[in-house]
């Protein structure tokens, strides 16, 4: 998470100091989710953050790697009761969106 | 006349109807098939992937090879999918997959090649989404099996 949080002090804009945070907690969540398609998600997820951050991902690659992650969670998805899908989309296809939204182009502007 | 021509034409159509019944679900339910079509998917993935990962795009490239290839493989997810059109999880599952590999395919006509680490990472996704298929690994998952595997 140090590695993330690293990444995430990159950006300093106040406006979304809040989608910082609750992009934080949905990975922490996620990385503690019963579900391991979750966890892994979520580990992978920060690791593609960590790489944007470092330019080792360029902006396109994140974009589709996102893009497809939301692909797989949408198969997971079909496998979930309707009672752990709500739970399960918000840690997964949420967070993947909230990266692509405000993440990911608050950071490109940042480094 | 024969007294008995009429009971065997009924005879006749039950029985068709029975061999009709038999045969449809066979053709819906052969669930090893299904997996080891979707297997198939997989791999054929996979591979492609490996085929188009470099550090730098080739020196010569054979456009009409990556569309005959392209074509063959798109034909193979079309061809899963209709054989699986009945058991809707499943199709939506491989009608997903088709749309992974489309991605990888546009990135590839667009660049000629994958690069080494979003190859890395984009391998990683493919076997993580065969697997809730193939390799449920959690309690949730393999309920899963039989809601996104059978009939």
């Amino acid at each position: 998470m140090s590695k993330l949080n690293d990444a995430l002090k990159q950006i300093t804009d106040p406006a979304v100091a809040d989608a910082k945070a609750e992009f934080q907690q949905l990975i922490a969540d996620g990385k503690v989710a019963s579900q391991d398609f979750v966890k892994a998600s979520a580990r992978q997820l920060e690791g593609w953050i960590v790489d944007l951050s470092k330019k080792e991902l360029s902006a396109e690659e994140f974009e589709e790697l996102v893009g497809a992650q939301k692909i797989l969670a949408k198969n997971f998805l079909l496998s979930q009761s309707l009672a752990a899908r709500k739970r399960a989309e918000k840690l997964t296809v949420n967070v993947l969106n909230l990266a692509a939204t405000k993440i990911a182009p608050m950071l490109l502007a940042a480094i | 006349m024969n007294n008995s021509s009429p009971h065997l034409s009924v005879l006749r159509g039950v029985l068709a109807c029975l061999v009709a019944v038999l045969f449809s679900s066979c053709v819906t339910t052969d669930e090893p098939q299904s997996l080891a079509r979707v297997q198939q998917l997989q791999s054929t993935h996979l591979t492609f992937i490996d085929t188009h990962t470099s550090a730098a795009a080739p020196a010569s490239w054979d456009q009409s090879g990556f569309d005959s290839s392209v074509g063959r493989i798109s034909q193979m997810f079309t061809q899963a999918a209709e054989a699986d059109s009945k058991v809707t999880d499943r199709r939506k599952f491989v009608e997903n997959s088709s749309i992974l590999f489309q991605g990888d395919a546009s990135r590839v006509q667009k660049n000629h090649f994958l690069s080494p680490g979003y190859a890395k990472n984009r391998k990683t996704q493919i076997q993580q989404n065969y697997d809730l298929l193939l390799a449920p690994a959690t309690p949730a998952a393999t309920g899963a099996v039989s809601s996104v595997g059978t009939n």
